[in-house]
């Protein structure tokens, strides 16, 4: 094996002392503050989920919060619970990669993005996109849950608002892709700074794996909701929902592994373990990501059974790169430890730095993904998937995962990007690193809580106080998934609380971005891992084949069109006048061209210039 | 490509437990005969109570001992179960019985589950749903809809009695 030596991004001049003090002016001002907004509005969506959150692990153990006369004017649980959907597992998700992977990106390459104008498009199309949805959700017009199983159907804003999401994170796809090439143009032959390859292929994934949400709102969904339509079929509708849906947990979770891989052995003063080992496992998520979507509709009525063995099979392939992280960040954290002193089987665990709030975090989330994988593989296993299916397992399992590994991810790199974007030194750290170990033991018991109640038999996504069927027997389930909620509540809490305080106390300190370099540097015999063109076609490739069969089924026999209805009107169909069709159109052309008009600009821009 | 030596252990040792997860799986099929909800024709969820076997749902012995339950998931209720609709009524069942359940739904997506058994599938507009599960040990089994299905989706329930 040959390699070359790496010193993290290739092209880094030595950080500079004066640049670092007003490290926010590394880059541009007009590009740091949409990555900061966007961040902001990140955070508040954490903190209004949280708080929904809260009243629903509640509602177990006292349905009166619902059901009482002077808050059930204003509060539904189902309306709740999609607010909780919507801005937990959508706005604060999407918001913190867009932010998060941009600078990431910028950094990598030591120059700013190519597009300041896409870079603050994201912003505020993200921001539109929360008002829009916003307004559906809280005059109660899109009950539907954030996962909008047609044929039940909300207010056209609601979808609007989702769509403009989308669009955010597009932005962000397409100025990574011009910055890069900018960048390549001045570096022919070099390997792509690791950092800046990891950032790019997450956003490769989700372009890929959001084209069936695409197709379902704007195809079925929108044109559903003004009244053009008045039947979808719930089955195709679903399978393109699922399309999105496994892969958009991998657009979560690689947001996380970006700081895992690349930032938290920095952090705990160590190094990353391989470079090219970190490429292969990104890519893997980049080809298995999207063809594993039917593992979620093993108990759908209408998909033939071979797909769904396929699907299975594919679903193992993709445990495979999160197996190896497991391995690859133990060992970048024990050669950590181990270079700090650490003696023995474990004596390098307590060297890892667990007086730092961002450390902390990070690695609570790490172990407490171990059970999120472990419950991830239940999940996907075939038939064992009949005993949790729809069950509160699953939430038990999500909030593990998403709700913790990516969560606390999120909250453990805020402690020193937000410091970073305002200059200002984080607000007490100590009370982050009570938050951390108050949020995990929190999680801890409220999953207990829910699964256990799953495996007995306890349905999701409903109001449990309220159920008159409840048996005795999920009591325990359920106090604990309420004092488990309380605890989280209340790091979550603290942590908002902290990022305020650093936003608003003026105490000037200066924070790096931490980016780690390999122990062993990338290949110099193989270029092809950074031919990332070559690896979307394959990775589209692989979707055709994956599911091409299926839509291929359903247009054979995939059922019938449904009416559509509002969820909150029973068997009242709905009542939207039939002359909206025009508008509807206006409308996409407008944005169509919005969107030409700014791709045009684009691309005869500037080309980006180091920093 | 060179990879150390304690990661190949640490793959191979992923390979096995894969594979072992596979052949656990595999035996749950076909050994023990589990199986998921496979395609059991369409129908026009507008005119399903219309349409045979949904207009005449409830349960039918049609062999000694085999049962067919024909069920219709609507906001809010496994009809022709009780629940909580005065007019329901829930189903009892000798020991041992084995019975298909075959279900659509006229309205939304639902979820078809029987707390205690394996039996869990969705019940979506447009598709027929087929579930068959043989009830052993007497009891009262919870029926319930695990998807959300509008504002009173929790109360949408029932009961198979098997005495
Ligand atoms: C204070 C912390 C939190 C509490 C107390 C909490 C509580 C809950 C509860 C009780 C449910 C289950 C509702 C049901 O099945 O009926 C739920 C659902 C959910 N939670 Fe959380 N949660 C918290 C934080 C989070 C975080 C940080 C995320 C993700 C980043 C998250 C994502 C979700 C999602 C996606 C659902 C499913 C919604 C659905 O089924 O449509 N939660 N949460
Ligand atoms: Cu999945
Ligand atoms: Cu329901």
């Amino acid at each position: 094996m040959s390699s070359v030596p790496y010193t993290g991004s290739m092209t880094a001049p030595a950080p500079d002392k004066v640049a670092a003090r007003a490290n926010w002016r590394e880059f541009p001002k007009e590009q740091i503050w949409p990555i900061g907004a966007q961040l902001g509005l990140g955070m508040v969506a954490l903190g209004l989920g949280g708080l929904l959150g809260l009243l629903q692990a509640l509602e177990r153990v006292r349905p009166e919060i619902y059901e009482n006369p002077a808050t059930s004017k204003y509060l539904d649980y189902y309306q709740g619970l999609s607010l909780h959907g919507v801005l937990l597992a959508l706005v604060f998700t999407f918001t913190f990669a867009n932010s998060f992977l941009s600078l990431t990106t910028m950094k990598a390459f030591q120059r700013p993005m190519r597009s300041t104008l896409l870079l603050q498009g994201s912003f505020v199309l993200g921001a539109l996109g929360v008002v829009l949805a916003g307004f559906a959700l809280l005059t109660n017009r899109a009950n539907v849950l954030y996962t909008m199983y047609a044929p039940m159907t909300a207010h056209v804003s609601f979808y609007l608002g989702a769509t403009l999401l989308v669009v955010s994170t597009w932005l962000v796809s397409l100025n990574q892709v011009l910055t890069l090439r900018d960048w390549r143009k001045e570096h022919p032959g070099e390997p792509m700074p690791l950092l800046a390859f990891a950032s790019i292929v997450s956003f490769l994934m989700w372009d890929l794996a959001s084209i069936g949400i695409a197709v379902e709102v704007l195809g079925f969904l929108i044109p559903a909701s003004v009244g053009i339509v008045n039947a979808v079929n719930p089955q195709l509708t679903r399978t393109l929902f699922w399309f999105t849906g496994h892969a958009i947990v991998y657009f979560w979770l690689l947001p996380a592994y970006v700081s895992w891989y690349l930032m938290m052995p920095k952090q705990v003063g160590g190094k990353i373990y391989s470079d090219s080992l970190t490429r292969i496992v990104f890519i893997l998520f980049l080809l298995f990501s999207v063809p594993t979507g039917l593992h979620h509709q093993y108990t759908d009525p209408g998909i033939p059974i071979w797909l769904k063995t396929a699907h299975f099979f594919t679903t193992i392939v993709i445990a495979v790169p999160s197996l190896i992280t497991a391995f690859s960040l133990m060992s970048a954290l024990e050669l950590a430890g181990r270079s700090h002193g650490g003696k023995g089987l474990f004596g390098w665990i307590p060297k890892l730095g667990w007086g730092n709030p961002s450390v902390v975090m990070q690695l609570l989330a790490m172990l407490t993904f171990i059970l999120g994988g472990i419950t991830g593989i239940i999940n996907a296993s075939y038939t064992v998937n009949s005993v949790v299916h729809n069950t509160a397992f699953i939430p038990g399992h999500f909030h593990i995962t998403v709700g913790t590994a990516v969560a606390q991810t999120i909250m453990g790199v805020c402690f020193w990007l937000v410091p970073y974007l305002t200059g200002n030194k984080l607000w007490q750290p100590k009370l982050g690193v009570a938050a951390a170990w108050l949020y995990t033991i929190g999680v801890l018991i409220f999953a207990r809580g829910q699964m256990w109640g799953g495996i007995d038999g306890m349905p999701r996504r409903s109001a449990m106080g309220a159920a008159q069927y409840q048996p005795q027997e999920w009591m325990l389930s359920n106090q604990l998934t309420a004092i488990g909620g309380v605890l989280m509540t209340i790091a979550g809490v603290i942590f908002v609380l902290m990022m305020l305080m650093t936003v608003l106390v003026k105490n000037r300190g200066v924070t790096e971005i931490p980016v780690a370099e390999a122990v062993i540097g990338p290949r110099a015999n193989w270029s092809g891992l950074d031919k990332l063109g070559r690896w979307f076609i394959l990775a589209f490739v692989l979707i055709v084949l994956a599911y091409g069969p299926t839509f291929w089924d359903l247009a054979r026999n995939g059922g019938r069109a449904t009416p559509v209805r509002m969820p909150q009107m029973g068997y009242m169909p709905l009542q939207m006048p039939a002359n909206m069709g025009p508008v509807l159109f206006a409308l996409y052309a407008v944005f169509a061209i919005a969107a030409l008009v700014g791709l045009w600009k684009v691309l005869l821009g500037k080309p980006s210039e180091p920093a | 490509m060179k990879i150390h030596a304690y990661e190949r252990i640490y793959l191979a040792l992923c390979a096995v437990l894969i594979v072992l997860g596979v052949i656990a799986v595999g035996m749950s099929v076909f050994a023990r005969g589990v199986h998921l909800p496979a395609p059991h024709g369409t129908i026009l969820a507008a005119e399903a109570v219309k349409t045979a076997p949904f207009d005449n749902l409830g349960l039918t012995e049609v062999a000694p001992g085999e049962y067919q339950m024909v069920m219709l998931g609507q906001m809010w209720q496994w009809n022709p179960l009780k629940g909580e609709n005065p007019n329901g009524k829930d189903i009892t069942i000798p020991a041992g019985s084995t019975v298909t359940f075959t279900i659509t739904s006229s309205d939304v997506v639902h979820g078809f589950m029987v707390r205690g058994t394996n039996i869990n599938a969705m019940v979506i507009p447009g598709q027929i749903t087929e579930v068959t599960y043989t009830f052993d040990k007497p009891g009262e089994y919870l029926v319930i809809c695990h998807e959300y299905c509008g504002r009173f989706h929790h109360k949408m329930w029932g009961k198979v009695i098997v005495s």
